[in-house]
């Protein structure tokens, strides 16, 4: 499937899409370590795959990510059918390992 | 005795200078800037770090939107460390933890512990248990467990101890690492008797009655330990990282997550364009040239933050207290699953020196080697135990040989208020010869009118393999540091009388780490 959040130029947004569409979620690293230990999209606790449909208005996706390497280069990133579109990409802090992404979906 | 003293005053000025050599190299992890992502070094990162050395017109407005957004993971910890306290964490964290050691050791006339555990309490401890299990005297022993590098920590002021995460090498210096695994302990006899000897109107009938004589001395023993912990490199730490989650870490991870979301949920969205302008507009400015200024700047946006979050919710800070908790379950959930898959091989050595009444004093070496395969805690020990000093007597200087072996399980969920912990136990000893006395030359020989010598006397007959088993139950409260161990022992023998032995064992321990982690 072809990526489905883009970024947003809005104020407190960080990404829109439209709803009922589906994302999926994956991490990456330099060290090849990094892993989504959970996730939680409006509230809701997400399972393995990672993946989770747009509902309406402005909503709260928190990933919860470990990394055996600190500081090593993280992203996490949409799973896109082979490709991927980057949500963020940073070097990972062991003691603050959550990241959270406000998505608008119209 | 004076050669005994001698050795009890090296250990105190040995434990002395080990303390000041670790207060010349402790320092705790924390981060270096109150708010703010920091990059700590890594190429091409920016952070707070890196932008307090630009000029404050080259700090793009960009690059510190992204440094101070509230919901990057480094911000939540940050902002819930100044709401509820890095102190709150770290006692959360110490409670979380229930791996330590904090009684004596099975040898002593006090205690719970069949087995001794594998790590020892990172600052102090205090444990008071009453009831032997190997040996024939019983009593109610205090035994302080400290950590020098800890208490260094404490005495000069930083963080008693940092919380570094399983795998973060670099949260400590190598030496402070280094040092982190040694620890001491001293037990007390809380009630030592006068000394007075037993009565000599009537013969003895049995060993029990010759050893019916309390001690009289208040130091009951000393010991100093060594924990071993041998790490994967970071490369094959990386390599099946992922498949190391179990459920339940998984489960505290996503407590985590969604205590996390519902703390930003509570900072007023349409306020926060205001405050990230006001302070993209701050650090931009001449006044934030400084880096104290820069610093003080970044203080007054974690406070304007908070002072905001808790203007739109007076609860704010029960979340930002509920984000700590499940941080801290998940941490402490996640080290210890990973421990073994981290660590190689946890082992410890330890030197005790007990002074049991009525006998000559007596040295240990102890080899503890620590595991966590899935749920249960499995620690085994081997031990050596030799008189230091043998009167004159024909007995062999090597008193026993011990084995132990303890499965441990705790119930219940992480952030319960009470966490019982199953233990069972087995424990071998063999005594390589006749046990030794140290009576006065009043007391008779067992079963006889028969005088003893002063000194030294072989107790006869108390050669040979004791075996012991335990059920003990742990019952830890969250939050305070404090453990009930209630035990149920049952041994053929005592290490100085034959004949099958039934005993029930209490103590209460307090591992001080959380009493200073308040």
């Amino acid at each position: 499937m072809a990526c489905k959040l883009t970024k947003s130029t809005k104020a407190g947004v960080d990404f829109e899409g439209k709803v009922g569409d589906q994302v999926q979620l994956g991490v990456s690293s330099d060290s090849g370590g990094a892993t989504i230990v959970s996730a939680v999209y409006d509230g809701k606790t997400l399972t393995v795959p990672w993946k989770f449909t747009l509902s309406a208005g402005d909503k709260f996706l928190t990933v919860l990510v470990d990394n055996p390497v600190p500081r090593d280069w993280t992203t996490i990133q949409e799973q896109c059918n082979g490709t991927v579109s980057v949500l963020k990409h940073y070097p990972f802090d062991p003691y603050g390992p959550t990241q959270t992404f406000i998505i608008e979906a119209q | 005795m004076e050669c005994s003293a001698r050795k009890h005053k090296r250990f105190v000025l040995a434990t002395l200078a080990f303390t000041v050599l670790a207060l010349r190299i402790a320092y705790g992890q924390k981060y270096a800037y109150p708010y703010g992502v920091e990059a700590q070094g890594v190429s091409g990162a920016i952070g707070v770090d890196t932008l307090v050395k630009r000029l404050p017109a080259d700090r793009s407005p960009e690059d510190i939107s992204n440094v101070l957004n509230p919901r990057d993971g480094t911000n939540v910890t940050k902002l819930v460390f100044f709401v509820s306290g890095y102190k709150t964490f770290m006692q959360a964290i110490q409670n979380d933890r229930n791996d330590v050691q904090t009684g004596s050791s099975s040898s002593s006339s006090g205690t719970t512990s069949l087995a001794s555990k594998g790590v020892a309490a990172q600052l102090l401890s205090l444990a008071t248990e009453n009831g032997a299990l190997t040996r024939t005297q019983n009593a109610t022993v205090s035994t302080f467990r400290g950590n020098p590098t800890g208490i260094a920590r404490l005495l000069k002021g930083s963080e008693v101890f940092p919380y570094c995460a399983i795998y973060d090498r670099g949260c400590e210096s190598g030496l402070a690492r280094l040092l982190d695994g040694a620890s001491f302990s001293v037990s007390f006899n809380t009630m030592p008797s006068n000394g007075s000897p037993p009565s000599t109107a009537t013969a003895t009938t049995n060993n029990s009655q010759v050893l019916n004589i309390a001690s009289s001395k208040q130091l009951e023993g000393w010991g100093v330990r060594y924990d071993f912990h041998v790490r994967k490199k970071p490369a094959e730490i990386a390599k099946n990282y992922a498949s190391q989650f179990n459920d339940t870490i998984r489960k505290a991870g996503q407590a985590y997550a969604v205590a996390v979301q519902t703390l930003l949920l509570k900072i007023p969205q349409d306020q926060l364009s205001t405050w990230q302008a006001k302070y993209v507009s701050l650090l931009r400015s001449d006044a934030t040239a400084d880096k104290g200024e820069f610093t003080k700047a970044l203080s007054g946006a974690v406070e304007d933050l908070a002072a905001l979050a808790e203007k739109a919710d007076p609860n704010f800070k029960s979340e930002s207290d509920l984000v700590i908790a499940k941080m801290s379950s998940y941490f402490v959930s996640r080290d210890k699953a990973l421990d073994d898959y981290v660590n190689k091989v946890t082992f410890s050595l330890s030197y005790d020196n007990v002074l049991p009444a009525n006998e000559p004093n007596q040295s240990s070496a102890k080899f503890i080697l620590s595991a966590h395969p899935k749920v249960v805690q499995i620690t085994g020990n081997g031990t050596i135990e030799w008189y230091d000093q043998i009167l004159h007597s024909n007995v062999s200087r090597l008193r026993d040989a011990q084995l132990a072996l303890e499965f441990d399980h705790t119930y219940g969920k992480t952030d319960a208020a009470v966490n019982p912990t199953l233990s069972a136990g087995y424990y071998f000893q063999y005594m390589v010869d006749n046990g030794l006395l140290t009576l006065p030359s009043t007391a008779l020989a067992p079963g006889t009118s028969i005088p003893l010598p002063g000194n030294a006397s072989e107790l006869l007959n108390t050669k040979g393999a004791i075996h012991l088993g335990q059920v003990k139950v742990t019952f830890k409260v969250r939050n305070s540091g404090v453990n009930f161990p209630l035990a149920f022992t049952f041994s053929n023998r005592t290490d100085l009388i034959k004949g099958t032995d039934v005993r029930g064992n209490f103590g209460l321990t307090y591992n001080l780490d959380s009493l200073f982690a308040k």
